[in-house]
């Protein structure tokens, strides 16, 4: 474009805005007035109010910063069938009842489910040596076993989400014996999948990854040893860094004078200013392994000496996947039932991204109830 | 509890070191006593024989001994100072041992006397500057100055780190032995975190231009986007709306770049420059803290390798959990039909 064509592309704009000093006198007026009231409703909030993850659970069993917890059924007689929910190591899990009225844990009890979930605490420096399989075939095999030997019963429904769905999927492919039915949300399976269909603002993960050098990855884990969690909350930011400019300033000025959306934005800071540290070792191969060879798909994947082939899966699988999900790309996660043994396997679109799959209005009429059913009907 | 102590090997050093003494000494001329080779038991004669000998060797103790001893150490230093006071003479400090009062002078300008020739102002040639003389005499300063000039200029051509490593390659064992160690490690590890803090701003700056690029982008969208707004006859009347519409359309932008091959590679860039720097930086954390003794993050860290290992062994080690059902359901059965029988 050049100059001449530039003023006259200004010209073009300028029309278009009706910005008056009045109006904009107005603007900042309402601004002030609501930046006002929230100030005065934030220091009204007690710890209590800003508290996320309530639903009442008893602590089962522990080790190292690993821990187990049940929820406490709200049914005289739930389901036989255990549910254990895993989730990701970048992450903790209150994501999972974040809110009362937006808790995938609730709305699993309210259907008679006897819900697990573990926690991956917080990994200190000691814990940089963890390998995938220390928490596959180690920390999340002795929850099995543990919930299997408490219920009585052989095998047990798993759902994971995003890396918890890897790590459930590749439990189940090493455990088939111990899995009754295996659900995950928002995971990538097919992690070039974004190769086949790529989107300008997602799977940027995916080709920051693939930029890299193997050596680079070495390189990385060698210098941190574990990630710092503010280093991979920062890489999230980056990933919509205007969004996340727009978020913390005009964004939050509009929801300052409502009580709701002011909570809800609150408790969603506290969950993310929670990023816990992420093993070096296992990053090393989540991105050499997966990000970049792409080794689950092609059973070429080795977990503790063992190879991981999801051909092992032959129990039922739901895999329910966010339509605007930008961190795990759609074409990551959907289509991949060749890859999978089984020949009971779902497939099932949420509205919203990533996160909202648990905590967004629409996704939440849809995400637990068709786990529910899908339980249910497979769980007899 | 005690120990005897074992006197024979440091008798041993003890007698080692006084048989050398003659022989330091005997490279001045200073004829000693020699030293008792014979191995004794250590008494009292020892010490004393040790005392002789060294104030025999010096003048200034002569005084308290009996006079053979301070004649002989008289003797001992004139021989000794001979050499010295030989090598002086040319120069009027060195006359203290002349007889003649002229002697020292004469010798003295014969030692000048080469440069007073070849100085105009100070010579002969003092008052015809600019004859041959004078030219003659200025010759050997100007080659002499020439191949200075030629040395600087060939030093020219070499890198300051190449004159760094001719430094540490000449001098590093000495500041070693001296217990400088840590710190020539510290300097060159803080020479390498210099260059690579260079290279990281350098990464950074070309990831800066990028995003820079991007967001000029954006802002050229937002104009594109208010021209067809205005078109169509609509209006932005909120600043606020104003900003979120620049914002979409610069993080669009930004998004088209850092994931464009060049972002990508600019982005690979700077994240290989941060750890090269943060390992940089480690290195010299490292030098300080194995200075001060204390535990480097390596030597932790393999303590914390060792310990998983070991926790997968014992892991390895366990027992596979049973079936449940059959090892705990059906024995919970046959006594249920027990009970019902009975």
């Amino acid at each position: 474009m050049n100059a001449a064509e530039k003023t006259m592309l200004a010209s073009r704009a300028a029309a278009a805005v009706a910005i008056t000093p009045t109006s904009l006198a107005k603007e900042l007026d309402d601004a002030r007035n609501k930046i006002t009231r929230g100030l005065a409703r934030l220091a009204e909030l007690s710890e209590d109010d800003l508290a996320i993850a309530t639903a009442p659970r008893e602590e089962v069993w522990r080790e190292d910063m690993v821990r187990l917890y049940r929820c406490t059924p709200v049914v005289d007689k739930p389901h036989a069938v255990p549910v254990l929910i895993t989730y990701a190591l970048v992450g903790r899990f209150q994501m999972i009842d974040l809110e009362a009225d937006r808790s995938l844990v609730r709305k699993l009890l309210a259907q008679g489910f006897d819900v697990y979930f573990v926690d991956w605490g917080t990994p200190g420096r000691a814990q940089r040596w963890l390998t995938i399989d220390d928490y596959v075939s180690g920390y999340l095999d002795r929850c099995v076993d543990f919930i299997r030997a408490r219920s009585r019963t052989n095998k047990i429904n798993m759902l994971g989400i995003c890396q918890g769905g890897v790590f459930t999927a590749c439990y189940a492919a090493l455990f088939p014996q111990k899995v009754r039915n295996l659900a995950f949300t928002v995971t990538p399976i097919d992690f070039h999948g974004d190769k086949r269909d790529p989107q300008t603002g997602s799977g940027y993960m995916n080709q920051w990854a693939r930029a890299l050098s193997s050596e680079d990855i070495d390189a990385l884990v060698d210098v941190y040893g574990s990630a710092p969690g503010s280093l991979v909350g920062f890489a999230f930011l980056m990933m919509n860094p205007l969004s996340n400019v727009t978020k913390y300033t005009i964004d939050l000025v509009d929801v300052l004078d409502d009580d709701t959306k002011l909570l809800n934005f609150l408790r969603m800071e506290r969950w993310i200013a929670d990023r816990p540290d992420h093993p070096g070792e296992v990053m090393r191969q989540w991105f050499k392994d997966l990000y970049q060879d792409n080794k689950l798909i092609k059973d070429e994947l080795v977990l503790g000496g063992r190879k991981v082939s999801l051909r092992a899966i032959t129990m039922p699988v739901l895999n329910i996947y966010a339509t605007g999900d930008t961190i795990i790309p759609v074409s990551c996660s959907k289509d991949v039932q060749q890859y999978f043994g089984t020949d009971d396997y779902t497939e099932v679109a949420v509205p919203g991204g990533h996160i909202g799959t648990f905590v967004g209005g629409k996704a939440q009429k849809i995400l637990a109830p068709t786990l529910a059913e899908w339980f249910k009907a497979r769980s007899g | 509890m005690t120990t005897a102590f074992d006197t024979a090997g440091a008798q041993a050093i003890y007698e080692l070191w006084v048989g050398l003494i003659p022989q330091f000494f005997g490279q001045f001329g200073v004829s000693l006593p020699a030293g008792k080779k014979t191995s004794h038991a250590m008494g009292k004669s020892a010490p004393e024989d040790w005392f002789a000998q060294w104030t025999a060797a010096m003048p200034s103790f002569a005084g308290g001994l009996p006079k053979s001893a301070g004649d002989a150490a008289t003797q001992a230093a004139q021989s000794m100072l001979g050499p010295w006071a030989g090598m002086m003479s040319p120069y009027p400090a060195g006359a203290v041992k002349s007889d003649a009062g002229a002697a020292p002078q004469t010798n003295a300008m014969g030692m000048f006397a080469p440069w007073m020739a070849a100085l105009p102002f100070a010579s002969g040639a003092q008052g015809v500057a600019g004859s041959d003389a004078a030219a003659a005499a200025m010759q050997p300063f100007q080659m002499a100055q020439k191949s200075w000039l030629d040395m600087a200029a060939q030093m020219g051509f070499a890198s300051p780190q190449n004159y760094l490593t001719g430094f540490d390659r000449t001098f590093g064992g000495l500041f070693d032995a001296l217990g400088f160690g840590p710190m020539r490690k510290l300097q060159a590890a803080c020479q390498e975190l210099a260059t690579a803090s260079l290279a990281q701003n350098q990464s950074r700056a070309a990831y800066a231009m990028i995003v820079q690029g991007a967001f000029t982008s954006g802002l050229e969208r937002l104009m594109m986007q208010l021209g067809t707004m205005a078109d169509a006859g609509e209006r932005v009347e909120s600043v606020l709306t104003l900003l979120r519409m620049w914002a979409v359309n610069t993080e669009q932008a930004v998004h088209e770049v850092l994931q464009s091959e060049q972002g990508l590679q600019a982005t690979a860039a700077l994240t290989r420059a941060g750890l090269s720097h943060r390992r940089k930086l480690q290195q010299v954390a490292g030098i300080v803290a194995d200075s001060l003794d204390m535990a480097t993050r390596r030597e932790l860290d393999d303590v914390y390798k060792e310990l998983h290992e070991l926790k997968r062994e014992l892991r390895a080690l366990r027992q596979p959990a049973p079936a449940i059902t059959a090892s705990v359901d059906k024995p919970r059965r046959r006594a249920a039909k027990r009970k019902a029988k009975s």
